[in-house]
């Protein structure tokens, strides 16, 4: 199946390929008759999951114009992308890296944006229990009241392990009190807790699968800004491990990605024919089901939220571009910190 | 965390200003601060128009035309002062006289950043051919027509302390502050800028002490 949508091509059935054929895009999917061509300058980006093939003169051609491509394995967990050209910021680049030897730089930043994470996840969690009843809301009443207690050690944190603690600690409460905005569905077993590769029941399976979209619209945002995608601040330097990205992403876990999550369950759009049960436990998405979260997706990228700083309205699609020109600024000196964004 | 480049230690010849920065940086220091020392570019629908209106001018060559030869896209430089640049187009009068013409998509205005740019042409082009150019010429698409520039003392000495600013400003690496006026409504740069963000002090610091100090729970909900 390919879904056209935003100017961004996914593609998901497995054995596509895909061909430059002109300025334009062949599609070519197995045991379907014919093929479809989309002109190159429809599109701005595309995603791939697992098996899809992509002729390398398709591929020299995205990245010369800057046509992001990203891959995706068949579940949707994030493998790679290709923007191009890096941009030639080598001042920003510098100082970034600079950032992250210097401690006191380093602790701050990483500080702003595990406070930001559980900023974000309370606010999540008190729109939840507006709409609970009874116990269900107290628990979620009582999670944001620990959450907001977190802070001031937060903000006094000495080093990143110690902050990593904390964030932990915020994701376990988290998605304890998630459990109590999940409204029961036949078929859908009640969410436990966070499970990651493999996850082992539909929630988790939705849940990694949108932390994959977030995260490669994250990845791009940074590469647009010229930033290296690889040198974090709470998550450090580690070979194989965008840092910066999953830095920048925690503070759009909860509103962006676990909101969506619970309103796709809660509204029933994701039921239990969506999901597979593969052996030996692992749970994902069916084609279907990731089709229902993609074209979701794509609406909701086009939400737009306050944004403090910007004094307007910014569609979530662009949050994490604006959030990485603000690093960008803090790191060239513009700005005393990093501020991240809150929802509101 | 501004970075200090190492010093020169007057070996080397001077770092070369591109004379379209003389341009942006009499506009505005920070714009060509983000165009040279943060590769920021980014297209707007006045840009656009100037990419295209110089595919039209820049193609290498030469046209003659009566008394007159016109060079294309001509590579031109003085290495007293450091500057480097190209021209959209060059005349050759049948007299001597070597006239740069600078081509704008906007309005022309009297003494403004492009007559920096375009004295800067006519200081090269000195240097080049050895003759003195007194004259300098900006046509401007939205008005139809030619204006010309003299290129008189104030004007060169504007020249040389503007290419002396843009050369501090690239050994420094350091982005100027943002002029935050009305300026920025017609640039081009004011995303990756964020002049408002960085002018309104007080707004980002009120938001840094929120950081850490939610608003209390609903008592009901
Ligand atoms: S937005 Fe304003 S301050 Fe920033 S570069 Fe443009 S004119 Fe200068």
């Amino acid at each position: 199946m390919t879904t056209e949508l935003l100017n961004t091509l996914y593609v998901q059935t497995q054995g596509t390929e895909l061909r430059l054929e002109e300025d334009s895009l062949r599609i070519r999917v197995p045991e379907q008759e014919g093929r479809r061509i989309v002109p190159l300058r429809r599109l701005d980006a595309i995603v791939v999951y697992g098996h899809v093939t992509l002729s390398s003169e398709l591929i020299a051609r995205c990245a010369r114009d800057a046509r992001s491509i990203t891959w995706m394995s068949r579940g949707g967990r994030f493998e790679g992308r290709l923007d191009g050209a890096v941009r030639g910021n080598v001042l920003l680049r510098h100082a970034q890296h600079q950032a992250h030897d210097d401690a006191a730089v380093r602790i701050a930043i990483a500080r702003n944006v595990v406070a930001a994470k559980v900023r974000n996840s309370r606010w999540v969690i008190l729109r939840a229990a507006r709409d609970a009843k009874g116990a269900a809301q107290g628990a979620m009443r009582a999670t944001a009241g620990e959450l907001a207690d977190a802070l001031p050690e937060i903000a006094v944190a000495p080093d990143t392990d110690t902050l990593m603690g904390y964030e932990g600690d915020a994701a376990r409460r988290h998605f304890a009190a998630v459990r109590h905005a999940l409204r029961p569905a036949e078929g859908i077993p009640p969410f436990e807790r966070r499970i990651r590769r493999p996850p082992t029941d539909p929630v988790n399976a939705t849940l990694s699968f949108v932390y994959g979209l977030l995260r490669g619209l994250v990845h791009g945002a940074a590469e647009q800004i010229g930033l290296d995608p690889y040198v974090g601040y709470l998550h450090g330097i580690r070979p194989a491990k965008p840092a910066l990205v999953l830095d920048l992403m925690e503070e759009f876990r909860a509103p962006l990605a676990d909101r969506l999550v619970l309103t796709l369950l809660n509204r029933r759009q994701l039921r239990p024919e969506h999901f597979e049960h593969l052996p030996g436990g692992a749970v994902r998405l069916t084609e279907d089901g990731r089709t229902v979260v993609i074209q979701a997706w794509q609406e909701w990228r086009q939400r737009p939220w306050p944004h403090t700083l910007a004094g307007r309205d910014v569609p979530a699609g662009l949050l994490p571009v604006m959030q990485a020109r603000l690093l960008a600024r803090h790191l060239r000196g513009d700005l005393p910190a990093y501020l991240p964004w809150i929802a509101s | 965390m501004a970075t200090e480049s190492p010093g020169r230690g007057g070996e080397g010849p001077l770092p070369q200003v591109p004379l379209s920065a003389l341009e942006h940086y009499a506009y505005c220091p920070r714009q060509s601060g983000l165009i040279l020392l943060e590769d920021a570019f980014e297209d707007d629908a006045a840009t656009v128009r100037g990419t295209l209106l110089h595919q039209r001018v820049d193609t290498p060559g030469s046209r003659g035309r009566g008394a007159v030869r016109t060079l294309h896209a001509l590579p031109v430089f003085n290495d007293a002062l450091g500057l480097v640049g190209v021209c959209d187009a060059v005349e050759l009068h049948a007299d001597g006289r070597v006239l740069p013409v600078e081509h704008k998509s906007g309005r022309y205005l009297p003494d403004g950043p492009a007559d920096v740019q375009a004295a800067g042409q006519a200081m090269c082009l000195e240097a080049m051919f050895g003759r003195a150019v007194e004259e300098a010429a900006v046509y401007s698409a939205a008005d139809r027509r030619r204006h010309i520039v003299v290129v008189d003392q104030v004007l060169r000495d504007r020249v040389t302390g503007l290419t002396a600013e843009v050369r501090r400003m690239l050994t420094a690496s350091a982005l100027p502050a943002p002029v935050a006026d009305k300026r920025c409504r017609r640039c081009s740069m004011a995303d990756s800028c964020m002049p408002r963000v960085l002018a309104d002090d007080r707004r980002f610091r009120q938001a840094l002490s929120d950081l850490f100090h939610p608003e209390p729970l609903p008592e009901h909900s």
